[in-house]
């Protein structure tokens, strides 16, 4: 059997070093792509990695041609990760453009969802999960200022899974049959992580 | 706050290719090696790293192949402070591996590129930390001490407020320069004093992630403070990375905070 074949995709926005560091460990074929013609039909997986600003991030995806790639679903599987999952949605409080709709939810800031008033939310927070797989329940590394929020999730993406910030409504991370995205940073949360990415490369992807 | 929550990071401070650790910012002297040191406290369970380069402080050139070598090292996150200006290439360092960039200097030098840098890589991606040097706690005012030309700023602690919400950083690192390198019990004390201030001059600031950092001898100090809610937790340097008398450097990181 062959390795699964996975794009990560370098739009400019993210910690691509970190995200192919930590697939790189597991049997799998990685290749860190800047444009859509750099990735063929056999792909098995598509990663969108993000750290940044939203309005940022969507106008980066259009320069390097990705959102129309993206949105067009020429892909199998795709996997979102920070701003990357984030972006999979329709829009963000954080900015005036649209997203890709991939996921049919938008983020809001998180003015009421953190203890204290906060509106930042950075560090090592306990991610629950309903789903047993592929998100274990434990501590992942979170930083960003905004995210998906689990009523909204619920009432319009009812095909994913979610795990969720434990004592909050943040969308940690959702699955569905060919979609993933993690709120958190799999590639950044130690043995947790690597976990995770286990779980995919041998359960999901 | 209970433990678990509380945000600890360990912090490195390198020069050119050596792990270095100074005294109120000043005379750095060789520590070790940072690929080992580094190496280290990954797998002790660090639950973040701050990595300042002093030397890049002053030439305001970050070193991108040794910044990518050590984030190798690391499969935690990772924040990056020295010489960051409108001339640093954040997209670079951004792939290398740095999740969190940490001004000083360029936040009243080059405010803009501060704004800028918050625009492309999102608020929670950009720290201030401020060095302060003294604070009349009657008058409100801020003394900053700038290790880049060893001046010091006047700011009255209601304006660094509002510069600091009109700048969009989601994160303030407060040092008291005095204890940096130094552990002392007095240490607590004077920072619960300082972070009232804050509550009470530069309310809005609370809301963003709050750490303290200089001085953190032990985990007993750390407990002490962990009864102020809108702090958000501590970046510890001597206490987890510290020389020994035999020229060998013991490191550490608390159990207690440790993500393993």
């Amino acid at each position: 059997m062959s390795s699964p074949r996975i794009s990560i995709i370098d739009y400019g926005v993210s910690n691509i070093n970190s995200v192919q560091r930590m697939l790189s460990q597991y049997d799998m074929e990685i290749s860190i792509v800047t444009s859509p013609l750099q990735i063929d039909t056999n792909v098995s997986c598509v990663v969108l990695p993000g750290v940044g600003n939203w309005d940022f991030g969507v106008q980066q995806l259009i320069e390097s041609q990705f959102f129309s790639y993206l949105q067009d679903g020429q892909w199998r599987k795709l996997i979102g990760i920070c701003l990357g999952f984030q972006l999979l949605g329709q829009s963000s409080q954080e900015g005036t453009k649209k997203g890709l709709g991939i996921l049919n939810m938008g983020c809001s800031n998180l003015l009421g969802q953190l203890p204290n008033n906060k509106l930042v939310n950075s560090g090592w927070k306990e991610v629950t999960s309903d789903a047993s797989f592929p998100i274990q329940d434990g501590r992942y590394y979170f930083t960003h200022s905004f995210g998906f929020t689990t009523k909204e999730a619920e009432e319009r993406e009812s095909r994913l899974e979610l795990a969720k910030i434990q004592f909050s409504s943040i969308v940690a991370g959702a699955i569905s049959e060919n979609v993933a995205g993690f709120q958190f940073h799999p590639e950044k949360s130690h043995s947790r992580g690597k976990l995770l990415v286990e779980r995919l490369r041998n359960e999901w992807i | 706050m209970n433990g678990s929550e509380l945000r600890v990071l360990a912090s490195l401070q390198i020069s050119g290719d050596e792990a270095v650790k100074t005294e109120q910012f000043r005379n750095p002297q060789y520590l070790g090696d940072p690929t080992n040191i580094l190496r280290i406290l990954d797998q002790k369970g660090a639950q973040e790293i701050l990595l300042s380069d002093i030397g890049a402080s002053k030439t305001k050139l970050p070193n991108y192949d040794f910044i990518r070598h050590l984030s190798e090292e690391v499969s935690v996150p990772l924040a990056y402070g020295g010489g960051l200006s409108e001339n640093s290439d954040i997209k670079l360092l951004t792939s290398l591996g740095v999740e969190r960039f940490v001004v000083n200097n360029s936040f009243f030098e080059a405010n803009s590129f501060v704004r800028e840098l918050s625009s492309q890589i999102g608020k929670s991606s950009v720290a201030l930390s401020l060095d302060i040097s003294h604070f009349d706690e009657e008058s409100g005012i801020l003394e900053l001490w700038s290790s880049l030309n060893s001046t010091v700023r006047r700011l009255p602690i209601s304006e660094l407020n509002e510069m600091v919400i009109a700048s969009k950083v989601g994160e303030i690192i407060i040092r008291v320069v005095e204890f940096d390198g130094r552990s002392s019990n007095s240490v607590p004390a004077r920072y619960r004093s300082i972070l009232k201030k804050f509550q009470t001059l530069a309310p809005d600031l609370l809301s963003l992630q709050i750490l303290i950092g200089t001085g953190i001898g032990s985990e007993d100090q750390i407990n002490s403070l962990s009864d102020i809610k809108f702090l958000d937790g501590f970046v510890v340097g001597t206490m987890i990375c510290r020389p020994q008398n035999s020229n060998g450097v013991l490191i550490t990181f608390p159990k207690t905070f440790s993500i393993l």
